[in-house]
C-alpha cells in the first residue's frame, strides 16, 4: 500500500480511484513537496479537527485534495493556465471554465486553506512570498504572499494569465504587478472601487457597477485572446448558476447548524465546505453532492439531539474565519462556546436581491456593492449587527487580521458601533486569515476562556 | 472548610488559604523549571501557617499561565477572573484593575457586581512587566525594591526611545555611558512602562477606583508615573502579589461547577 492510501481513503477516495489516479496523485504530491511524513501529520490533523464520522466531511476533504492535484497538474495537463485570485467572484472563473476544457481556471489561493488546513504545511508558503518581494512585518496581505510564494516554490505551475482584484483592499494591484513582472506573466487588475462613506450603505454609486462591470468584461475579452477561447453568454450564465446554486445550498447548511442547539457540528466543518466555493473542481453536482449530503447528516444530528457544544451554550458570531487554521474555532467551542456562524459563510436575505446588471461583468460588479462588509467600515459594523440580530448571539469574537489594513481599522470601528447598538460583549483576538505565525490557539486559550464565563454569567443574570 | 487558590505565574507561585471568608494564610516564591514541584511546595509552606493539612482543604482552584499544570487542583480558571475577584473583594469600588506581573499585563474592566466587563493582555512583549524592570534593575547595579524609591528623585528623567526590552537595554547602558545619572535614567525606564502600560489599559479604558496587582504594584515610581500618565490615583492592596490567588481561592470557597 502507497503512504498516502490510507489518507486519501480518510478523504473518501475510492479504492479504484486511488489507483487509477495514482500517477496524477503522486505527480502533484510530488509538485507540491508532500511526503509520508506530510501525510502522516494531515491524518492526525484531520482526525483531530473535523468530523470525519460524516460522510459529507469526508467528501469535502476529498474535493480539497482533488483540487490540489489539479493545480499541481494545471500545466502538465492543460495547454492554457489562467490564475484569478480569490477576492474575485467564483462564478467567473465557472465562466471561464466552460470556454474549454484544454483550459484550467483556478485560485491560487487555495493552496492556503488546504496546505494549512489539511497538511498544517503553509508557513514555508507564506515565507516564499515574504522572500520575493513582500516582506514581513509590513502589513502585507498574506492572500497575496500565498498566491506569490506558492509560484515561487513552483507549488502551482506560472500561469499563462493573472485576472487580480482586491475588493478595497490597496494592495492587490501592485501586488498583480510584482508577480507579473517576477513571472513574466501578463495581468489585468480589475479595480474593485468598492470604498464608500461610512454611512452610504446600502445606497452606492451606480457608476462603480458600469465601471467595475466594464473591467470585468475587459478581463474576459483578454482571456479569451490569450487562450483563443471564447466565453459566450450562455456561459456566463452558466457560472452564474454553478454560484448562485453552490451559495444557496451552503446557507441551508450555514442556517441549519446556526440555528440548532446544542451545535450540531462543528464551524471547522461548516468553514471546510465554505472554502469549497475557491476550489475549482468542473464538476459543480459533485461539489454541490457532498454540501447537500452533509446537511443531511446534521439534520439528523439535530433530530438526534447531538451537538459538539453544550445544549444552552452562549452563542457567538465568530467574525473573520481563519482559512488555513482550523483549531482556533476549535478551541473556542471546546472551551464551551457555541459558534452559530462565522463572518464570510452567511448572506443575509437582502444581499440575495437580483441583479439587474446589463451585462454578466455589471451584475458580478453589482453583488459586490451588495455584500456590505465590501463597502465600508460602516458595512462591515453593519453585517455583524445583522448577524448578530439574525442569529441571536450573546457576543462576538473578533479576529483581529494583522495583515489587512482595511478590515483592521472596521474590525475596531465595529467593535463600538455594535457595542452601542446592541451592547454584547465583543473580544478582539489576534489573528489572520492565510497568516497563522502570529498566534496559536493555545495562547488565545486563556482569553476565550475569560470571555466564555463572561458570556455564561451574562447569560445567567439575564435569565 | 478551609479553602486554597494557587496561582502559578510564569515568575511567581502564590497560594492562599481561605476559611469562612478569612485569609489564614498566605506564601509566595518562585516558580522555577517545575510547575509541579513549586505548587507542592507553595502549598505545604502556605498550610504550614496553619492548622490545616492538604487532606483537610475543601476545594482548590488553580490560575495563571501554569493552571492546567497543577494536578490536585479541582478546578482551573483564568487569571482575569480571579484577579477580579480578589481585587472586588479586597476593594468593592475596584472597577478598574491593572496587572502588572513578572512576564505579562493585563487591564480588567468590571462593573458594581464585580462581574469582567472587558480585558486586555500583553503576553507577547516584556516591555511594561516587571522582567523589564529586572533587566534594568541589574543593567544599572540596583536591587528590585530600590527602582523606586530611587525614580522618585531625578528632576530630568531620560527619554527611553526603545520599545523593546532588550533595545532598551542597550540603550540605558549606552546612556549611562554618556553620563547620565542613574536616578534620571531609572525615572525613564518607570515613564516608559508606565506609557506603555497606559496604552494597552486604554483599550478597557479607566474608571475609579482604579487597582493596581501584580508584584511590580510594589513600585511606589511605577505607581505614581502611572498616575501621572491615566490622570487618576491608583490604589495598591495589601500584598498586591496576591490578589489571583485570593481570587483563586474564593471562587474555591464557591466550589464552582
Amino acid at each position: 500500500m502507497d503512504y498516502y492510501t490510507d489518507f486519501l481513503r480518510l478523504c473518501e477516495f475510492q479504492p479504484d480511484e486511488i489507483e487509477k489516479e495514482k500517477p496524477r496523485i503522486e505527480r502533484a504530491f510530488e509538485a507540491m513537496q508532500i511526503g509520508p511524513a506530510d501525510i502522516q501529520r494531515a491524518e492526525k490533523r484531520v482526525r483531530d479537527n473535523f468530523d470525519i464520522e460524516l460522510l459529507g466531511v469526508r467528501q469535502i476533504l476529498g474535493l480539497c485534495i482533488i483540487g490540489l492535484i489539479d493545480l499541481a497538474l494545471a500545466r502538465q495537463e492543460h495547454s492554457k493556465v489562467v490564475y484569478k485570485n480569490w477576492c474575485l467572484h467564483s462564478q467567473l472563473g465557472f465562466a471561464l471554465m466552460r470556454s474549454s476544457e484544454d483550459v484550467y481556471v483556478g485560485t491560487p489561493e487555495i493552496i492556503g486553506t488546504i496546505m494549512g488546513q489539511i497538511f498544517d504545511k503553509f508557513t514555508p508558503v507564506i515565507e516564499a512570498g515574504e522572500a520575493r518581494g513582500l516582506s514581513a512585518g509590513k502589513a502585507h496581505c498574506a492572500g497575496t504572499q500565498t498566491y506569490l510564494g506558492a509560484m515561487d516554490k513552483g507549488m502551482v505551475p506560472i500561469p499563462d494569465f493573472m485576472i487580480n482584484s482586491g475588493y478595497y483592499c490597496d494592495q492587490a494591484a501592485e501586488a498583480g504587478e510584482l508577480k507579473g513582472k517576477l513571472f513574466n506573466v501578463p495581468q489585468f487588475h480589475v479595480d474593485g472601487v468598492v470604498d464608500s462613506n461610512w454611512d452610504a450603505y446600502p445606497q452606492f454609486n451606480k457608476r462603480m457597477i458600469a465601471y467595475t462591470g466594464g473591467q470585468i468584461e475587459k478581463a474576459i475579452k483578454k482571456f479569451e485572446e490569450i487562450t483563443g477561447y471564447e466565453v459566450t453568454e450562455e456561459m456566463k450564465k452558466e457560472g452564474r448558476r454553478d454560484n448562485g446554486r453552490y451559495w444557496r445550498n451552503l446557507q441551508k447548511l450555514v442556517e441549519l447548524v446556526a440555528k440548532s442547539d446544542p451545535q450540531a457540528i462543528s464551524q471547522a466543518d461548516v468553514n471546510l465546505a465554505f472554502w469549497l466555493y475557491a476550489v475549482p473542481i468542473r464538476d459543480r453536482e459533485r461539489v454541490n453532492g457532498a454540501v447537500t449530503t452533509l446537511i443531511g447528516e446534521v439534520e439528523k444530528r439535530i433530530e438526534e439531539g447531538k451537538g459538539v457544544v453544550k445544549k444552552g451554550a452562549p452563542k457567538v458570531y465568530f467574525a473573520l474565519q481563519c482559512g488555513v487554521d482550523p483549531t482556533l474555532v476549535k478551541v473556542v467551542e471546546e472551551l464551551g462556546i457555541s459558534i452559530s456562524v462565522c463572518h464570510w459563510n452567511w448572506v443575509p436575505p437582502d444581499e440575495w436581491e437580483p441583479r439587474t446588471g446589463k451585462s454578466f461583468g455589471e451584475k458580478l460588479a453589482e453583488g459586490n456593492c451588495a455584500r456590505s462588509y465590501l463597502q465600508s467600515s460602516f458595512g462591515v459594523a453593519d453585517f455583524h449587527k445583522k448577524c448578530c440580530e439574525h442569529f441571536k448571539v450573546d457576543g462576538i469574537i473578533q479576529i483581529y487580521p494583522q495583515s489587512c489594513r482595511p478590515w483592521c481599522i472596521a474590525a475596531l470601528m465595529a467593535r463600538k458601533f455594535i457595542k452601542d447598538k446592541l451592547d454584547i460583549p465583543i473580544i478582539i483576538l489576534e489573528g489572520d486569515v492565510f497568516d497563522s505565525r502570529s498566534y496559536t490557539a493555545q495562547q488565545l486559550r486563556t482569553r476565550i476562556e475569560t470571555f466564555a464565563q463572561m458570556l455564561k454569567a451574562r447569560k445567567a443574570i439575564a435569565a | 472548610m478551609p479553602v486554597l487558590g494557587i496561582d502559578v505565574g510564569a515568575a511567581t507561585t502564590k497560594a492562599v488559604v481561605m476559611a469562612d471568608g478569612e485569609i489564614l494564610s498566605w506564601y509566595i516564591m518562585q516558580t522555577g523549571h517545575d510547575i509541579n514541584e513549586a505548587s507542592e511546595t507553595v502549598i505545604s509552606q502556605t498550610l504550614a501557617k496553619t492548622t490545616f493539612s492538604k487532606d483537610e482543604l475543601d476545594y482548590i482552584v488553580s490560575t495563571g499561565y501554569g493552571r492546567n499544570g497543577v494536578r490536585f487542583a479541582n478546578k482551573a480558571i483564568t487569571e482575569i477572573l480571579c484577579h477580579a475577584k480578589g481585587a472586588y473583594w479586597m476593594m468593592p469600588e475596584t472597577r478598574t484593575i491593572i496587572d502588572i506581573g513578572g512576564q505579562d499585563s493585563k487591564a480588567i474592566g468590571i462593573d458594581g457586581r464585580g462581574n469582567v466587563e472587558n480585558f486586555v493582555m500583553n503576553d507577547k512583549c516584556a516591555a511594561g512587566t516587571g522582567r523589564f524592570l529586572e533587566v534594568m534593575a541589574k543593567v544599572l547595579n540596583l536591587e528590585l525594591d530600590e527602582l523606586g524609591p530611587v525614580s522618585l528623585t531625578s528632576k530630568a528623567p531620560c527619554q527611553i526611545s526603545n520599545t523593546c526590552t532588550v533595545f532598551a537595554e542597550s540603550e540605558v547602558v549606552s546612556l549611562r555611558a554618556e553620563g547620565k545619572s542613574r536616578e534620571d535614567l531609572i525615572a525613564g525606564i518607570h515613564r516608559a512602562a508606565a506609557r506603555r502600560i497606559r496604552i494597552m489599559a486604554s483599550a478597557v479604558g479607566f474608571t475609579k477606583e482604579v487597582v493596581l496587582t501584580g508584584g511590580v504594584a510594589q513600585n511606589i515610581g511605577l505607581k505614581q508615573y502611572l498616575e501621572k500618565e491615566i490622570g487618576l490615583t491608583i490604589v495598591v492592596p495589601p500584598n498586591p502579589q496576591i490578589i489571583g490567588a485570593l481570587g483563586a481561592a474564593l471562587f474555591a470557597g464557591a466550589k464552582p461547577n
